[in-house]
């Protein structure tokens, strides 16, 4: 299975602080990953390097075998293929939920309106947003809702890869739920996917590769349940401690983990 | 114009040093009655926005007439304050003609007005929280205010209340209206005296100018210290690239 | 009779002072807002140049600028009318003041949906017709407004510079009949009408321009 989206070290600086520090990922098409860690660690800004809303200092990405930190490359090419879904949503508050999603296939990849159009209702339903809500604006519907929608006009551009930063963290537990359903759905039908999050049922359910960042790098990876006996040998008490205390989390959620063996 | 280099370049050190310099330096003493009305007009004015600032947060009533006085002076052209300061309040107040004081009072009132909006605005900025977290501790209604609200307030007034320094630094310029010969009052008698006015205006203009930009610098630092570490946002969004 | 004459003078007065405002106001907010967007959209060396331009033009001192163009262009071979010089003048002051409430006003509303539009590969211009320009009209026509009345004052400035405006007036009354008391208190009236007139055509300009908008 080939490659679809690949960063190799990179490295980005805010004035004097380092917050990524030679972080690597590759994602398979087809592949969900599970992107964990405190926060602080640089996860926000490395999501935003893979899609080129930031621009690495160092490194490279590559997206389906082109790199797209050279220079000269357009990076609307590469935000066009890789979907940014963020915590807070972001939805253009002067549109409606439908205009939303036909923003994307309509004013910016500008195709023509029935298709764009066909394509919006498509992601719409498959987020599981009922038609009453299409014509409602943002203040209108709900954080789960309103979250769908974000995931829905992202969908509408038909991206190689999806990029989840924390999409449940700002929304009450129905909404959580709604939106964990839909990004779990998304994962199992193939959609190739990196999802930022704390919110531990959406990790269990999501049943991915977990990575784990730790001050601007990628520490370890693994399944879930491994995770705690990684953490072990990688030594610094810090990042087992934080492991533990995930692990212990999960386990709370219903996922046995090793934990046990390790006296947490 | 004949000559070697050597006369040329003598010529020209004489045309600096002998004709510029003086005027230069004429206009460079104008900036203390520019600074002087400035400074004395902010210092003043704090003083009595404070105590109103306070007065308007204690009661409601008074916070409605100071509001309304301060939007009311706010909306007077800042050369009829001067004006109605020296030609009508002074002779009133039986105070004699002092155009520099009258320049003084009447900056020191119209800064009043606006420093009182920007603390009050500053204080409600203060998160509502923070008021009563600091009463479920037990302190009173005044230990709270002034230990709590006060302090955060006036870290967040800072950078209104150094705008307004710069605004009235800009506004000393208005004293030539009545006399005062500040930088860009002597920066027009030395461009009618030479017949070059252009250059002059912008000299005096950069001059008033480059004060503020220190009093910008000084904000800055000032800010610096006083924050909490932690505050100063570290990412700011990279938009646009 | 001096109160017939003092209404002439203001009437005089007034018809310069709105005159300014009228010339001054609509390109300023122009000027202005279309420097503010521009400067909050790019980076590199234009947005530095402008910063900068932005910067001198707001810290000199308004008076200085009026004397600069009503004496000083006529060197350059501009010979201009004391309303047109003072006018230029004001524009250029006041267009600084607006970018400067423009660019904070654009970065901060909409920053979030900024940040998705490019998200989704929009183009520079895309997300500036798509998300800022609907963001624009509500978040700064406060600032609009405000410096409108902020221009209506300086208005008197001008009046030191040669332009006949309501301040002037007044002062000729009390040259003639040693009364200030008078003409201040008008012009405190006339001013605060004013204001309060400006202020709120402002807004009521911003709701139908909102309107519209949203009909197309």
């Amino acid at each position: 299975m080939e490659v679809v989206l690949e960063a190799v070290n990179l490295v980005k600086r805010f004035g004097d602080l380092k917050v990524l520090d030679g972080a690597s990922i590759s994602l398979r098409r087809g592949e969900v990953k599970l992107l964990v860690g405190p926060n602080g660690s640089g996860k926000t800004t490395f999501l935003k390097c893979l899609n080129l809303l930031l621009r690495p200092d160092a490194g490279s990405v590559y997206l389906e075998g082109v790199e797209i930190t050279a220079p000269g490359v357009d990076a609307r090419f590469a935000r066009q293929r890789v979907a940014l879904v963020f915590q807070e949503g972001y939805l253009f508050s002067h549109m409606t939920a439908f205009e939303n999603a036909l923003f994307g296939p309509f004013k910016v990849k500008k195709l023509p309106r029935s298709e764009a159009k066909g394509l919006a209702a498509e992601a719409l339903e498959t987020v599981g947003l009922d038609r009453r809500f299409w014509n409602l604006y943002p203040a209108q519907l709900s954080g789960g809702q309103r979250q769908r929608v974000a995931i829905a006009r992202a969908l509408a551009m038909e991206p190689a890869v999806i990029l989840y930063d924390e999409p449940t963290s700002n929304l009450d537990p129905v909404g959580a739920e709604e939106v964990a359903a839909v990004i779990v759905g998304l994962a199992r039908s193939g959609v190739t996917s990196l999802v930022v999050s704390h919110d531990v049922s959406l990790a269990a359910d999501l049943g991915a590769e977990a990575c784990l960042m730790w001050k601007g790098r990628i520490v370890l990876s693994g399944r879930l349940e491994e995770l705690p006996g990684l953490a072990e040998t990688v030594g610094d008490g810090e990042i087992a401690l934080f492991v533990r205390a995930l692990a212990r989390r999960l386990e709370k959620a219903g996922r046995v983990v090793a934990c046990r063996q390790l006296n947490c | 114009m004949g000559g070697s280099p050597q006369k040329v370049g003598l010529g020209l050190r004489r045309l600096v040093v002998q004709e510029l310099l003086p005027y230069i330096a004429l206009i460079l003493a104008g900036l203390q009655y520019n600074l002087i009305i400035a400074l004395s007009a902010f210092v003043a004015g704090l003083a009595v926005s404070f105590a109103l600032s306070a007065l308007s947060l204690s009661s409601p009533q008074a916070a409605g007439l100071v509001a309304m006085v301060s939007r009311a002076v706010r909306g007077v052209p800042p050369l009829v304050l001067l004006a109605a300061t020296y030609w009508l309040l002074f002779p009133a107040l039986r105070l004699p003609p002092d155009a520099l004081l009258a320049c003084i009072v009447a900056f020191t009132i119209r800064t009043t007005a606006f420093q009182v909006q920007i603390l009050n605005a500053a204080a409600s900025s203060v998160e509502k929280g923070q008021l009563e977290a600091a009463l479920s501790l037990g302190l009173s209604e005044r230990e709270a205010v002034l230990h709590v609200v006060l302090p955060q307030s006036l870290r967040a007034a800072l950078p209104a209340l150094f705008n307004e320094l710069s605004s009235l630094l800009k506004e000393s310029t208005l004293g030539i209206a009545l006399g005062i010969l500040d930088a860009l009052a002597r920066a027009r008698y030395v461009s009618i005296a030479t017949g070059y006015s252009l250059i002059w205006m912008l000299v005096a203009g950069l001059l008033v100018y480059a004060v503020s930009l220190v009093v910008l610098r000084f904000s800055r630092i000032l800010q610096g210290k006083l924050a909490v570490p932690g505050t100063l946002g570290a990412g700011v969004a990279e938009l646009w690239r | 009779m001096p109160a017939a004459e003092l209404l002439n003078l203001l009437a005089e007065g007034l018809l310069n002072t709105l005159a300014l405002v009228a010339v001054s106001l609509p390109p300023a907010v122009v000027i202005g807002t279309t420097l503010g967007t521009l400067r909050a959209c790019f980076h590199g060396r234009l947005r530095a140049l402008l910063d900068a331009i932005a910067d001198v033009l707001r810290g000199l001192p308004l008076l200085a600028l009026l004397y600069a163009f009503t004496y000083g262009l006529p060197e350059l071979g501009l010979r201009l009318q004391p309303l047109a010089a003072s006018a230029l003048a004001l524009i250029l002051c006041s267009s600084a003041y607006l970018s400067e409430y423009v660019r904070i006003g654009v970065l901060s509303s909409a920053e979030g949906e900024i940040l998705a539009a490019q998200s989704l590969g929009a183009s520079r211009l895309q997300v500036l017709r798509y998300v800022v320009a609907p963001h624009l009209l509500k978040t700064t026509l406060p600032a609009i407004a405000n410096e409108a009345v902020y221009l209506l004052q300086a208005t008197t400035l001008a009046g030191l510079v040669g332009v006949y405006e309501l301040f002037s007036a007044a002062r000729t009354y009390n040259s003639k009949y040693f009364d200030f008391w008078t003409p201040a208190v008008a012009l405190v009236a006339i001013y605060t009408a004013l204001s309060v007139t400006v202020e709120k055509a402002i807004t009521a300009s911003g709701t139908l321009g909102r309107r519209w908008l949203k009909l197309r």
